[in-house]
């Protein structure tokens, strides 16, 4: 395994980087196209509205405008992840103010902007509910009457505005509370946050003269990405290509968003049409996290021992159901958190509400429980007068145990995680330190597990008749630093230099298959492709130089530096490139190598766990992390600043660990940015807040000047080289640790998000009165 | 439709002949018109950080520059900071240590971190975030943007 | 949309008088944001960054005069805006960000008169006058008096910003600023800004003003009156910061809400006047 180590483990430069750095990467906005158009959309007005009618008259006559379309103007599909629930431009009504109800493609943007001002919609207004529980309640005005009519893989009840109720139940919590020492019970409140990728959604659509759509994306899921514009465009998938360029962050929110638009305005115009979303609509009408409100109870003995969980979710999945059902499920999963707990209930619903559509986002429907369930961890700790670290360590599961539904971890150091973080020496420092009245200064710190790996994955791997490689998966690197740590994959695999690695571009038309990238799959699913990929590789080439050796396949060995020979005679050498042009002119074949596999999840075990409607599985495997933060809150102000954090990843093994640290150091930002400053705000189901003047991000000057990572490794024997993706747990549990270490220097427990100066200040001073 | 005002601009130290409307901003006209597609469009409002190019050696947003009232600056954009196919220091230095994930935010970041050396070559770790503090990144955390500053100021005597 | 570079003075007055729909460009930090927002679309542009008058900072007996063209790190960075004119210096450097104080400026600033802003509440505290000017001639404002209401100056068509007046007065040697936001670089949810003078802990003169709690920056003549005389940590210090807090009619809104803004008036008035306190020792 030597040569493999030269190269896993290593933090080799991105490959990408020159690019980025230099201003030569292309991402989407970045594609000229001759005789390019360039599009805008109308937002709906109207939080809930019939349409009446449409008249784009005064639109189309605008010199330099060449088309208008509306629903009336593309085929009647629905399209959706779990639920296909939602046209292309608004049908019939409208759902959330600011969703795409028509689009025009002009010679200018300039052009394009104003004609979408001419474009007169009649709208009949429709009752509306914002609230989730209000939604789900009995008379709340309707979203979807056609809901039972939608095809769909949930399995859950949907009915009314309820997109799905999932419950879980492991033990029985009603009998056990009695017996608990000590129950901690509240109402936690998050807010819907959005992503806020530096790159807005963007598309720039083209037809070739066959006919077939070739869309350039700003995307995490090219494959899905194809289908959803065929199916939409009632179109076969091999008139549709699609290719991400660069991609400028996704967090899970580029799963289809404008591709089937601009493509509808490609074919209908015949010509190139780029649209690209400004940041303002692209806030109001793309997608957001999950709000949700939780109520949770949690019990234990007075030596700590954890005994019951029961937890109530109600995610707000706002007007299309998009990903909701999956992540309800999520929430289901791992609401008692990475904890030996008997007796666990979860039941959770989501809810149709008149707001931008709920999606994927970091954390994804882990985030939510988690927030509630560290903090009452601590609350049971403050009571009971243990140390918060020593009750979650007492309580932490163990590598061998089983989550819910008896889903196996093999590998489970969350007690360790906690531990290396306890030893820290910053923290340890920071330990003593209570800050002085008026800034005071405390730890807090969370434990987090969440699922990942999902659905199927796949990998080509060529050799050139030059001994390079190119390695085509299909999966875009958003930022994760997947396409270097998939070239060090195929590179240690054939013990070459990394420079001989061509990662392909995503694209469609070139890729075998990969679902998207989501779900900390690269690490896992799609290097376990890569790696079997470039094994069967492997073995044409030492096939082939058995060959031309004239000896046993057995006895031919491959040498590090894309050279093959003959075991024992090191004199007796070939390159890889003479073993291709052996195969393409002599007799062999080309020498190409590819795996395609299902990330199998895994069932609910009916003898351990009682399942409603649960149906997607994700749970193909598991990861751990814990996650500390040391702040100092301003008792004047009520601010909280974040002096340091910690993070420490059961990430199995590393493939490059710079790329593993910043992931980290990226997560655990963006989970104080939503933990202290976002929130979507609307009024009267209108946004507020759409523009980076008012939903503010963390700075340079915001995020902690030193971040702590801890890489802990312990090969998984479930996944490929044992490594597990790692770059959702270090958002989950930042909240949670905020919210502790608030606790802990204050006296004052918030459950609501985000911890901002004005909710800490009117805590203190009624804490301050009591 | 759109009435052209003929002006100059100096940008990478090239003078360039160009017609645009009069309210187009140096980065419409750098993207648009002269494919310097390096400077990004974020927000445009001048909150990012995306759009950022030097301005006589300074850090501006071109999104919030009128094309046309830049004339009398001598502008560096990203594509300016070295020859092509070469690196200017401070990009070895964001290299190496693997600075960039979604990469967006680097251009501008890039600028940033020269303008900052070219001023106060041995920058503290305060003061190199105070000179990142408009430009965000939602990727790194900064810590790596911090890091290659760092190492960037090392190599300067 | 028109585009025109004036030399000097006259030649803009002159521009702005011919389209009334003209607007100016200054820094452009402001104005572009929001053409690039569509909620302004200017006919003709007037660019007044060729126009020496404009520019610079003159000190002079009497005090300062600031070029309405002076960018906000130019004031961030002069030196000799201290004692009681380093509120003006203390807030330049707040507003917004490294990149928007390269270019923004004290005149684009004012004239856009966002209550959020930086600048008003410290120009007020320090009593700075506004020196407006057209074809016709000069005159002077009043800080207090310049700001209107929300986004509304004093300024009659045809007028621009041409300066701001610091005023040397004895009575006004230390001063301080404070700005509360959600995060760096952002607007205030609320400011203080305090100019006076002390005998030891004793506050013998002042003027406080308070931004981002009204449509203008609130100064209240009867709090100044209370805190003269007052020992820093005396319960007559808070009753001013009560005082002040009362007279703010902050609004709702995304940084925070109205009580929000009144509990920090009256919490920061008490530091922010140790602080100016203490800045003449230093």
């Amino acid at each position: 395994m030597s040569d493999l180590d030269d190269l896993i483990g290593q933090s080799v430069p991105k490959i990408e980087a020159r690019a980025k750095l230099t201003g030569t990467a292309v991402y989407t906005e970045d594609i000229y196209r001759p005789r390019m158009l360039h599009a805008a959309l109308l937002g709906s007005p109207f939080a809930h509205a019939r349409i009446v009618s449409y008249d784009a008259t005064a639109a189309l006559a605008l010199p330099g405008v060449k088309a208008v379309l509306t629903a009336a103007d593309v085929p009647a599909k629905l399209i959706g992840h779990t639920i296909r629930d939602e046209p292309i431009l608004a049908r019939d009504k409208v759902r959330y103010i600011g969703e795409p109800v028509a689009a025009v493609a002009a010679e200018s943007l300039e052009i394009a902007r104003q004609a979408i001002r001419l474009i007169d919609i009649e709208f009949e207004e429709l009752p509306t509910v914002f609230d989730a529980e209000e939604a789900l309640a009995d008379g709340a005005p309707i979203l979807h009457e056609d809901l039972e009519k939608y095809a769909s893989v949930v399995e859950s009840p949907c009915a009314g505005n309820m997109v799905a109720h999932i419950e879980l139940e492991t033990g029985n919590v009603d009998e056990v509370w009695n017996d608990c020492d000590v129950i901690v019970e509240g109402s936690f409140d998050i807010p819907a946050i959005q992503h806020v990728y530096m790159e807005t959604c963007g598309a720039l659509a083209e037809v070739d003269g066959t006919g077939k759509i070739t869309i350039w994306s700003s995307t995490q899921q090219i494959f899905g990405t194809q289908m959803a514009v065929a199916l939409a465009l009632d179109l076969p998938m091999s008139k549709v290509r699609c290719i991400a360029p660069a991609v400028g962050g996704g967090f899970g929110a580029k799963f289809i968003t404008i591709e089937p638009i601009t493509a509808a305005l490609a074919l209908k115009t015949r010509r190139p049409v780029k649209l690209i979303l400004p940041r303002d609509e692209d806030m109001i009408s793309m997608r957001s996290r999950h709000a949700a409100k939780i109520r949770m109870k949690t019990g234990a003995m007075a030596d700590g021992t954890l005994v019951a969980r029961s937890t109530e979710v109600v995610l707000n999945g706002g007007a299309y159901s998009d990903f909701s059902p999956v992540v309800l499920e999520a929430s289901m999963l791992l609401a008692a958190g990475p904890y030996r707990i008997p007796h666990v209930r979860n039941v959770g619903r989501a809810a149709y509400t008149n707001r931008l559509r709920a999606g994927a986002m970091r954390g994804f429907g882990v985030m939510q429980p988690t927030f509630a369930g560290e903090s009452q961890i601590d609350e049971i700790a403050a009571q009971l007068g243990l140390d918060a670290i020593e009750l979650r360590i007492k309580n932490a599961k163990q590598s061998g145990d089983m989550n819910m539904g008896s889903h196996h971890l093999p590998v489970c150091r969350i007690a360790d995680c906690l531990k290396e973080i306890r030893a820290h020496p910053a923290f340890v420092e920071a330990e003593g330190d209570a800050g002085i009245p008026g800034k005071r200064r405390a730890i807090g710190i969370s434990s987090i597990v969440q699922q990942s790996g999902l659905f199927s994955s796949s990998a080509n791997v060529r050799l050139a008749e030059d001994g390079t490689l190119t390695v085509c998966t299909g999966y875009v690197d958003i930022g994760t630093g997947s396409d270097t740590a998939l070239a060090q994959v195929a590179a240690a695999t054939l013990g070459v230099e990394l420079e001989s690695i061509n990662i392909v571009a995503p694209d469609t038309d070139g890729a075998a298959y990969d679902y998207g990238t989501s779900a900390d799959r690269g690490a896992h699913g799609v290097s376990e492709s890569v790696h079997r990929a470039a094994l069967v590789v492997k073995e044409k080439i030492t096939g082939l130089t058995a060959e031309i050796l004239e000896c046993s396949p057995l006895d031919v060995e491959v040498r590090p530096g894309g050279k093959v020979g003959l075991r024992g005679v090191p004199d007796v050498e070939l390159s890889f490139a003479d073993v291709a042009q052996r195969g393409l002119y002599v007799g062999g074949g080309p020498i190409i190598g590819q795996h395609a596999w299902y990330m199998q999840e895994q069932t609910i075990d009916p003898a351990a766990t009682r399942a409603l409607g649960f149906r997607m599985g994700g749970g193909v495997f598991y990861g751990f992390a814990a996650t500390a933060v040391q702040i100092e809150v301003d008792e004047l102000t009520g601010q909280i600043e974040v002096l340091q954090a910690w993070h420490a990843a059961d990430v199995g093994r590393v493939l490059n660990p710079n790329g593993a640290l910043g992931q980290i150091y990226g997560g655990v930002v963006q989970g104080i940015s939503g933990a202290l400053l976002e929130e979507l705000v609307w009024d009267d189901g209108q946004v507020v807040n759409p523009t980076l003047m008012d939903y503010k991000i963390s700075g340079s000057l915001d995020a902690p000047p030193n971040i702590h990572g801890i890489l802990l490794e312990n090969a998984d024997p479930d996944s490929p080289w044992g490594a597990r993706g790692m770059a959702e747990p270090c958002i989950i549990g930042v909240a949670p640790a905020v919210a502790n270490a608030l606790a802990s220097a204050t006296g004052v427990r918030i459950r609501s998000l985000p911890l901002s100066p004005e909710q800490v200040l009117t805590a203190l001073i009624a804490h301050e009165t009591e | 439709m759109t009435t052209g005002h003929l002006f100059t601009l100096n940008i990478n130290g090239e003078t360039v002949e160009l017609s645009a409307p009069a309210g187009h901003t140096l980065l419409d006209v750098l993207r648009d018109q002269l494919f310097l597609t390096g400077s990004k469009r974020g927000c445009n409002q001048g909150v990012c950080g995306a759009c950022t190019v030097l301005r006589d050696g300074v850090p501006t947003r071109a999104c919030l520059s009128l094309a046309i009232d830049c004339s009398d600056f001598a502008i560096t954009t990203i594509e300016g900071l070295a020859e092509p196919g070469e690196t200017h220091p401070v990009q070895e230095a964001f290299a190496e240590v693997s600075a960039p994930q979604c990469g967006f935010c680097m251009s501008g970041m890039v600028l940033v971190a020269k303008a900052l050396l070219d001023t106060n070559p041995h920058p503290s770790r305060d003061e190199i975030r105070e000179a990142l503090s408009g430009n965000l990144c939602r990727c790194t955390g900064y810590i790596k943007i911090i890091e290659a500053i760092e190492l960037a100021s090392e190599g300067i005597a | 949309m028109d585009y025109f570079c004036p030399q000097t003075l006259e030649e803009a007055f002159s521009l702005l008088a011919n389209d009334p729909d003209a607007r100016c460009l200054a820094g452009g930090a402001t104005l572009m944001a929001m053409m690039n927002a569509e909620l302004l679309s200017p006919t003709t542009l007037v660019s007044l960054r060729s126009i020496d008058a404009l520019k610079g900072i003159v000190a002079s007996s009497e005090g300062f005069r600031i070029g309405a063209m002076t960018r906000h790190h130019e004031v961030a960075n002069y030196a000799a805006l201290d004692g009681g004119f380093e509120v003006v210096r203390l807030a330049a450097g707040e507003i917004g960000h490294p990149a928007i104080r390269a270019v923004g400026t004290i005149g684009g600033s004012i004239a856009h008169a966002d209550p959020a802003a930086d600048y008003p509440t410290a120009l007020v505290a320090a009593d700075a006058e506004i020196e407006l000017s057209n074809s016709a001639g000069q005159r002077r404002i009043a800080a207090s008096d310049f700001f209107e209401d929300f986004f509304t100056t004093a300024l009659q068509a045809g007028e621009i910003v041409t300066a701001v007046h610091l005023k040397s007065q004895p009575l006004m040697n230390v001063s301080a600023y404070t700005k509360i936001a959600r995060c760096d670089g952002d607007f205030a949810t609320a400011s203080l800004a305090f100019c006076g003078s002390f005998d030891n802990r004793t506050c013998a003169s002042a003027r406080v003003a308070v931004g981002g709690c009204a449509a203008t920056p609130i100064h209240v003549p009867a709090v100044d009156a209370m805190l003269v005389g007052s020992e820093l940590g005396s319960e007559t210090i808070n009753d001013a910061a009560a005082a002040l807090a009362d007279a703010c009619d902050p609004i709702d809104d995304v940084r925070g809400t109205a009580d929000y803004r009144r509990l920090l008036v009256k919490r920061l008035l008490p530091p922010l006047l140790e602080r100016a306190c203490a800045s003449r020792a230093g």
